[in-house]
């Protein structure tokens, strides 16, 4: 069964570039949403296995989304995604739990070596 | 700008963080070429800087560069206005948080910058006067230019 990944970003081009990433892998696109409001909202009903998350979006950004859904639930797996990868913003997601920081622009070996990481730390590996 | 940093490292840095991302995303080198004009119709994408360093960034191309970028980019042939809209911001929100990292480690400052913006045709900010600009060639012949404007003289937007 292949693993399920949301989305959030507020470029549905995101969605669409990793769509392409993710085909004949072991992971697939279960459920993409706009901003950090809407992630909020449908991560319960979603429960994904993984959810790569943007920085920058209108209103709620991605690291006050990110420590939300993480309050609610411990166990979520977060990859924080984003071209802003300034020393304080990968610290600032490692503090909250994040489980790996891609920086964008990335190649498909990117996304797949922090996804492998993060779900192998998610399982204790 | 505020010169804590030089103009040309400022250039240096605009260059190399647009060849990789042209590069990176959509295998599409970039080379620097004065002569090159965008001519056709182009699209523009802007963007302002701001706490630290408030300065505008714009990148006007011919549509058929960003075009073949975010086909390259997605791999798909079909794309719709709306993808070629939406990649054109997320190039240039990718170009800007590479020149934000390196203002950040550089001049030591925690610099940010608004979404971008799109539009079609050439864009000119109303509040901004254009500093100086960068300009490229695609291996395709495709004319692009890399635009810095000037925070208004009075400083009024310093964070």
């Amino acid at each position: 069964m292949k693993k399920r990944i949301m989305v959030v970003d507020d470029s549905h081009v995101m969605a669409l570039l990793l769509e392409e990433i993710l085909r004949d892998t072991e992971y697939e696109l279960a459920a993409y949403c706009r901003d950090g409001a809407e992630a909020i909202e449908r991560y319960g009903e979603v429960l994904p296995d993984l959810v790569t998350m943007d920085i920058l979006m209108p209103g709620m950004d991605g690291l006050e989304a990110a420590q939300t859904i993480l309050e609610e639930h411990p166990e979520a797996r977060i990859v924080m995604v984003s071209s802003l990868a300034c020393d304080d913003t990968v610290d600032e997601s490692k503090a909250i739990g994040a489980k790996a920081f891609i920086y964008k622009p990335f190649q498909r070996e990117d996304i797949l070596s922090a996804f492998e990481k993060a779900m192998g730390e998610a399982y204790g590996q | 700008m505020d010169m804590v940093i030089s103009e040309e490292r400022l250039q240096s840095i605009y260059a190399s963080s647009l060849r990789l991302v042209a590069e990176k995303t959509a295998g599409i080198r970039l080379q620097a070429d004065d002569s090159a004009v965008p001519g056709g119709e182009v699209y523009t994408v802007y963007t302002n800087f701001e706490r630290g360093l408030c300065f505008g960034v714009a990148v006007c191309a011919e549509s058929g560069l960003f075009l073949r970028m975010a086909r390259q980019t997605l791999r798909r042939d079909r794309l719709d206005f709306r993808d070629v809209e939406a990649f054109a911001k997320e190039s240039l929100n990718m170009l800007c948080g590479r020149i934000a990292v390196t203002l950040s480690r550089e001049a030591k400052l925690s610099v940010r910058f608004q979404l971008p913006a799109f539009y079609p045709g050439r864009y000119q900010p109303e509040d901004r006067q254009a500093g100086w600009e960068l300009r490229f060639r695609s291996d395709e012949d495709e004319s692009l230019r890399l635009i810095h404007y000037n925070a208004p003289a009075d400083g009024a937007e310093r964070h």
